[in-house]
C-alpha cells in the first residue's frame, strides 16, 4: 500500500517534470523521463495526457512500448487512443515514406492493439459500440478487429453480428450495423467477400 | 540469425584445492562470463547448424596462491541428426578468452524434422567442467524461394490485401501517383514460395534497407543504412496455407516519395533493399532477395506527378541502384 503511494507520488513528479520541460525539449529528448517508467506508469501517463503538438512523440513512444510489452492492462487506454495520429518523422517531413501509411502505422494504438491479437477484442468491441467514440476511432477499431481476423475475415464479421444481435438498444445496434457494413466493404476482398456477407446475414444463408 | 542459449554473469565458484608450495590452502574465486550461441539456417534443403562457446573467466587467486599449470578448455557439441560430435578448443590460461565453434550441415528432405543436440562447456584442469549448457530441438527442413510482383494486382490469396488497399486506395501494384498513395510510390508484393508446399507453421518475410537516400532536386535530405524495415503484421500474410495459398507467404510494400509542398521542387528516393524468409524462431530459410527502388516526384496543385528527368528513373528491379540523385 505504502509502496503504491510512493510509486504514485513518483509518477506525479515525473509527469510534472515532463510537463514543465516540454517546451524546451527537442523531439529526441521528449521521452527521456519516461524511459525508465514502469508499464503501469506508462498507462497512467497515457490515461491522463491530452495529445497536443508537443507531446505526440512521447505518446507514440509510450503506446509502442506498451504494445511491444503486450502489457494487457494497457488495452483499454490504447483503445481510447485509436484516433491519436502520430506526428510525422523527420524523413516524412522531407517526403520520404519508408513505411506504408497504413492505419497501423499512422495510428500507433492500432498497431499496438494488433499485437495483442484476440485479447484486444472485448475492448475493441466496447469502443465500436460506445456512443462517445468518434467516427475515426470507430473506423480504426473495426480495422484492428478485422486485421486480427485477417486469416478468417468472415469470423470478424460474425463477431460484430453477434454483438449486434445481443445489443439491447437501437443506437448500439445501428453503430454495429455500420461496423459490419464497413468491415465488408473495406476489409473483405474476393474471395472472402461471400463468406463475410453470409456472416452478416446468417438467417438468409441458411 | 542467432538463437541463443546463454549464460552470463555472476557465477561464482570457490574452488579450493591445495596448490601452495608451502602446504598452505589456496582459494580461487572464479567468475565466469561464458555464453553458448547456436545458429540454424537452411539453404535449399541443406540444414546448417553452429554451436559456439564464447567468453572468459575472471579468477584472481588468493595471496600465496599460484595458478601455474591450471588450464581451461572450451568445447562445443553439435550433433545434427547423426552428423557431428564434439569440437575441443585449445587448453588455455584460466583467464584467457575462449571461442570454440562447431559447424555441421546435412542435406535433408523437405518437411522432415531432424534432431539438433547442442552443448557448450568449459573445463578446468583442476576443477573439472564448471560451465555447461545444452538443449535439443527439432529442425524441420523447410525452404523458401523469394520472388516479387511489381505489376498487376495484389494476389487474392494474400490476407494483407485489405491493409494495402486501405493505405493506397487500390490493389494495383507498380508505379503510381495520385492523391491517395502517399506521393509517387511503387507497390510491390514479395512472395515466399515454401517447400514443402503443405508446410503449416508461420513464415515471416523480413525486409531490410541496405542503404537509401532522399533528395530535393539534387540535394540530399538524408538516408538510412542497414535499417530493419520489416512490414507491420497487417501488411504481411505469414500463413502459408491462408486463402488456400498452398505454401505461399506474402509481404506488401509501397516505397516512394511524397513531396511535402507544392514548391516546384523534384523530390527523389533511391533505395537498396533485401528480403528473406524466416521461421518464428528466427531460423532463416531463404537466400536474400535484393532489389532496388528509385522514384522522382513533384507535387502540383492537381496532385503528385512522376518526374522523368533522369534516365531509367521510376523503376523497381532486382539487384542494386546507385544512390545518387542522377543515378550516375
Amino acid at each position: 500500500m505504502r509502496g503504491a503511494i510512493v510509486r504514485r507520488i513518483g509518477f506525479v513528479v515525473l509527469a510534472l517534470g515532463l510537463l514543465l520541460t516540454y517546451p524546451r525539449r527537442t523531439r529526441g529528448q521528449e521521452c527521456d523521463s519516461l524511459q525508465t517508467a514502469a508499464s503501469v506508469d506508462l498507462v497512467s501517463f497515457l490515461s491522463s495526457v491530452t495529445p497536443d503538438q508537443n507531446n505526440g512523440d512521447c505518446i507514440t513512444w509510450a503506446i509502442k512500448k506498451l504494445g511491444a510489452q503486450r502489457y494487457e492492462p494497457a488495452i483499454p487506454v490504447l483503445s481510447g487512443l485509436l484516433s491519436f495520429k502520430r506526428p510525422p518523422t523527420e524523413r516524412e517531413k522531407q517526403g520520404v515514406y519508408l513505411r506504408m501509411q497504413t492505419i497501423w502505422e499512422i495510428y500507433p494504438a492500432a498497431g499496438a492493439l494488433d499485437l495483442f491479437g484476440k485479447k484486444a477484442l472485448p475492448s475493441l468491441m466496447t469502443t465500436i459500440k460506445a456512443e462517445s467514440t468518434t467516427a475515426l476511432a470507430r473506423e480504426n477499431a473495426v480495422a484492428v478487429l478485422m486485421g486480427i481476423h485477417k486469416y478468417e475475415k468472415a469470423q470478424g464479421v460474425a463477431l460484430l453480428k453477434q454483438e449486434e444481435i445481443s445489443a439491447s438498444d437501437d443506437s448500439t445496434k445501428q453503430r454495429l450495423q455500420w461496423a459490419i457494413s464497413h468491415a465488408i466493404q473495406k476489409w473483405c476482398h474476393p474471395p472472402d467477400d461471400g463468406g463475410c456477407k453470409e456472416a452478416a446475414n446468417p438467417q438468409q444463408s441458411r | 540469425m542467432r538463437l541463443l542459449a546463454l549464460y552470463f554473469a555472476g557465477l561464482t565458484l570457490s574452488l579450493a584445492y591445495c596448490c601452495g608450495a608451502h602446504g598452505q590452502g589456496c582459494v580461487v574465486s572464479l567468475q565466469s562470463f561464458y555464453d553458448v550461441y547456436t545458429t540454424v539456417s537452411i539453404v535449399q534443403t541443406t540444414i546448417y547448424t553452429s554451436v559456439t562457446v564464447d567468453g572468459y573467466a575472471s579468477m584472481p587467486p588468493s595471496a600465496g596462491c599460484s595458478l601455474q599449470g591450471v588450464t581451461h578448455q572450451g568445447a562445443a557439441y553439435n550433433l545434427l541428426s547423426t552428423t557431428g560430435g564434439w569440437v575441443y578448443g585449445p587448453t588455455q590460461c584460466p583467464s584467457c578468452y575462449i571461442n570454440v565453434s562447431n559447424n555441421q550441415n546435412i542435406k535433408g528432405s523437405p518437411g522432415v524434422a531432424y534432431p539438433f543436440h547442442w552443448q557448450g562447456q568449459v573445463k578446468c584442469s583442476k576443477a573439472g567442467v564448471f560451465f555447461a549448457r545444452s538443449a535439443t530441438t527439432n529442425i524441420t527442413d523447410v525452404w523458401a524461394v523469394i520472388s516479387q510482383r511489381t505489376s498487376g494486382t495484389v494476389s487474392s490469396d494474400d490476407a494483407a490485401i485489405g491493409a494495402y488497399d486501405s493505405a493506397e486506395g487500390t490493389t494495383n501494384l507498380g508505379l503510381m501517383s495520385g492523391s491517395n498513395p502517399t506521393g509517387c510510390v511503387i507497390g510491390n508484393e514479395t512472395i515466399g514460395t515454401i517447400a514443402p508446399p503443405n508446410y503449416t507453421s508461420y513464415v515471416t518475410l523480413h525486409r531490410f534497407v541496405v542503404a537509401d537516400m532522399g533528395y530535393r532536386n539534387s540535394t540530399q535530405t538524408g538516408g538510412v543504412t542497414n535499417f530493419d524495415d520489416t512490414s507491420d503484421p497487417a501488411l504481411r500474410d505469414d500463413d502459408p496455407q491462408s486463402g488456400n495459398s498452398g505454401g505461399k507467404v506474402y509481404d506488401l510494400d509501397a516505397p516512394g516519395i511524397g513531396p511535402p509542398n507544392v514548391d516546384g521542387n523534384t523530390y527523389r528516393y533511391r533505395g537498396n533493399f533485401y528480403e528473406f524468409a524466416a521461421l518464428s524462431d528466427g531460423t532463416v530459410i531463404s537466400s536474400q532477395f535484393t532489389f532496388y527502388v528509385r522514384v522522382s516526384c513533384k507535387k502540383t496543385a492537381s496532385g503528385y506527378q512522376i518526374v522523368n528527368d533522369v534516365p531509367n528513373d521510376n523503376q523497381i528491379g532486382t539487384g542494386t541502384t546507385p544512390l545518387t540523385w542522377n543515378l550516375q
